[in-house]
């Protein structure tokens, strides 16, 4: 009312939340009340990883090597459990034609000498990458979000990268199917018969095939940035990958192509119908020294005011605090509030002996100092050699 | 690094630019402050749609990931907080890619990323602060830092790196690191080398990219 002049009698009546509600409405607020305790919401310490369990080779189809699920289209798998967070990664594979132009004919080489090849010639192109599909799960079906997007294409520029893969480890050494005198059938493999060198040339054939590799990455229970698990669990996942052998039919293989191709009816093109060997099967040689394995940081100022003061020299701790606002390193990011508030992030693939093969770094809050580069980075290099360790288990 | 570019290129669009260094040549166009769709907008700041079209071909994955970057790094030094409830579209066009697309985006992104900032300016978008971006590769056997690499460079070393680097006072102090992409094989020396040796080319870059903002803007002002 007009004539209520009485208004220095209005009460202000603080709200207060219980901490799981203040962490809904207002995340930075819970995140700087928790660091100012010397913990995050996760309840870890600043500097503290998740734990994480690894089941490997699982869901392959040489799970058993005696008897070979042939349904099974899965080559190496990786369960992947941080936190509440799963990540499942299974890798497939298809065989494509090489056109001859677009990789080197190393053919006539040696294992030893091809290996002398490719250490001097260390040059991207000399290596492939596996095809990611990562997926997110949120309950809803659509198609895919931009951060499944971004992370896929991140485990493929990273894997290139990273000199995993070379491309030589990828060729098929085809073999060739007969028919035997008694009418059944076997099949011949060029790299099986070192001791008969007659065979070896005749299953010389001009068609050259490579595998490619797909991953169907499914994170289950997101809840934070999941690029660093993805890449670990794909790093898993490619150590156990068995490649199966492949054949062609006896009637495609080069020893009765010049019929075919004799006269101006050269543009008849020769089905090669390839198949794959239902029980054997080659490991993937990978580079094996060039495994690496992720982890990621977040840079945050603590903020002064929303610091909780010890009720008894609140006014010491006020004066001290003002002053400077202080940064701290966060690993292992987790939690909305953490990813929501904390701008700044630090991505780093290391391996445990000390190079790094990929780093992001985003600096769009807290100021990131050398000191935190620094940190972070050994920080990565321990982790890198504790998750190496496990792979064995 | 050395490089050519021009404001104000296009008519249509609040603020455009085109960057060339090398081979490597991008087309940038900036439209707003905009009505968004009623899903982009955000309450208290402006919203940004930022787009990457490839030199041939459509947008792939590639171009998202490059998208995820370039506004990683204009989010932090657009000031947002003038437009709250407005959008703000980025397109950058590459005419040319300068670089083996399958393997590399760093020439590219670096490409983008000061096309953009140049765009900005030009639409009369509030900035905190300026920005600069470089690529960069360490060369295999003299372990030398290459700043703006060739296509052929870039395929023979052993690590390729963008350093994009935020600076305030005129161009004078690095704030903080926008971004830094590394990848291939590489140590920790080399890190803080790179991070050395960007400053410096970034600071070279970024007092170009003033001189060009300047010519552009001072025949028009009146004195």
């Amino acid at each position: 009312m007009a004539e209520n002049t009485a208004l220095d009698t209005i009460e202000v009546h603080p709200i207060t939340f219980p901490p799981d509600v203040l962490a809904r409405i207002s995340p930075e607020l819970s995140l700087q009340r928790h660091l100012s305790l010397g913990i995050r919401p996760c309840l870890r310490k600043y500097e503290e990883f998740r734990e994480v369990t690894i089941e490997n080779n699982t869901l392959s189809r040489y799970v058993d090597t005696e008897n070979v699920n042939a349904k099974n289209n899965i080559l190496g798998s990786n369960v992947l459990k941080s936190g509440k967070t799963i990540v499942i990664t299974s890798i497939t594979g298809g065989i494509i034609e090489e056109n001859s132009a677009s990789i080197k004919d190393l053919d006539d080489f040696g294992e030893e000498e091809l290996y002398e090849i490719t250490k001097e010639e260390n040059v991207v192109a000399n290596y492939a990458s596996i095809y990611p599909v990562v997926e997110v799960e949120r309950g809803r079906v659509g198609a895919c979000t931009d951060e499944e997007m971004t992370i896929s294409q991140k485990l493929y520029d990273s894997v290139l990268h990273s000199r995993i893969l070379p491309k030589q480890a990828l060729k098929v050494k085809a073999g060739v199917r007969s028919v035997n005198e008694d009418g059944t059938l076997s099949v011949l493999y060029p790299d099986e018969l070192e001791n008969d060198p007659s065979n070896e040339t005749n299953l010389k054939m001009k068609r050259k095939w490579s595998y490619v590799l797909y991953a169907k990455i499914i994170v289950l229970s997101r809840t934070g940035p999941v690029f660093d698990l993805c890449w670990n669990s794909l790093m898993y996942a490619l150590q156990n990958v068995k490649l199966p052998r492949a054949f062609i039919d006896e009637r495609a293989s080069d020893l009765r192509m010049t019929i075919r191709t004799r006269g101006r009816s050269a543009t008849i093109r020769e089905t090669y119908e390839i198949l794959c060997d239902q029980t054997k099967s080659l490991p993937l040689m990978i580079n094996s020294q060039n495994i690496a394995f992720a982890s990621n940081y977040g840079v945050i100022d603590l903020d002064p005011e929303s610091q909780l003061q010890d009720p008894d020299n609140a006014e010491e701790e006020v004066d001290i605090d003002m002053d400077e606002a202080r940064s701290v390193l966060i690993a292992d990011l987790d939690t909305e509030a953490e990813e929501t508030s904390i701008h700044s992030t630090i991505s780093v693939i290391a391996n445990a002996k000390g190079n790094y093969t990929q780093l992001t770094l985003v600096g769009a809050g807290a100021k990131i100092t050398p000191n935190m580069i620094k940190r972070s980075l050994l920080l990565s290099k321990v982790r890198a050699n504790d998750l190496s360790t496990r792979l064995n288990t | 690094m050395h490089f050519q570019a021009e404001v104000g290129v296009l008519g249509h669009v609040d603020g455009s630019s085109q960057f060339v260094s090398q081979d490597t040549k991008i087309v940038c166009s900036v439209t707003g402050p905009i009505e968004p769709k009623a899903r982009q907008e955000l309450p208290t700041q402006l919203a940004l749609e930022v787009i990457i079209r490839p030199a041939k071909g459509v947008a792939t994955t590639r171009e998202k990931l490059l998208e995820d970057k370039l506004r990683a790094v204009l989010t932090p030094i657009i000031n947002r907080y003038c437009y709250p409830r407005q959008l703000c579209q980025i397109t950058c066009q590459i005419l040319e890619s300068g670089e083996d697309e399958s393997e590399f985006s760093q020439r590219e992104l670096s490409c983008c990323i000061n096309a953009a900032f140049l765009a900005l300016v030009d639409a009369g978008i509030a900035m905190n602060s300026m920005c600069a971006s470089i690529p960069i590769a360490i060369m295999k056997d003299s372990n030398e830092i290459i700043d703006n690499p060739s296509a052929e460079q870039l395929k023979t070393s052993p690590s390729v790196h963008t350093l994009a680097l935020e600076f305030v006072d005129g161009g004078k102090v690095v704030k903080n690191v926008l971004l830094l992409d590394s990848n291939g094989d590489f140590n920790e020396d080399q890190l803080f080398n790179i991070l050395e040796l960007g400053e410096q080319k970034c600071q070279g870059l970024v007092k170009n990219l003033r001189k060009i903002i300047q010519d552009q803007i001072s025949p028009r002002l009146v004195v």
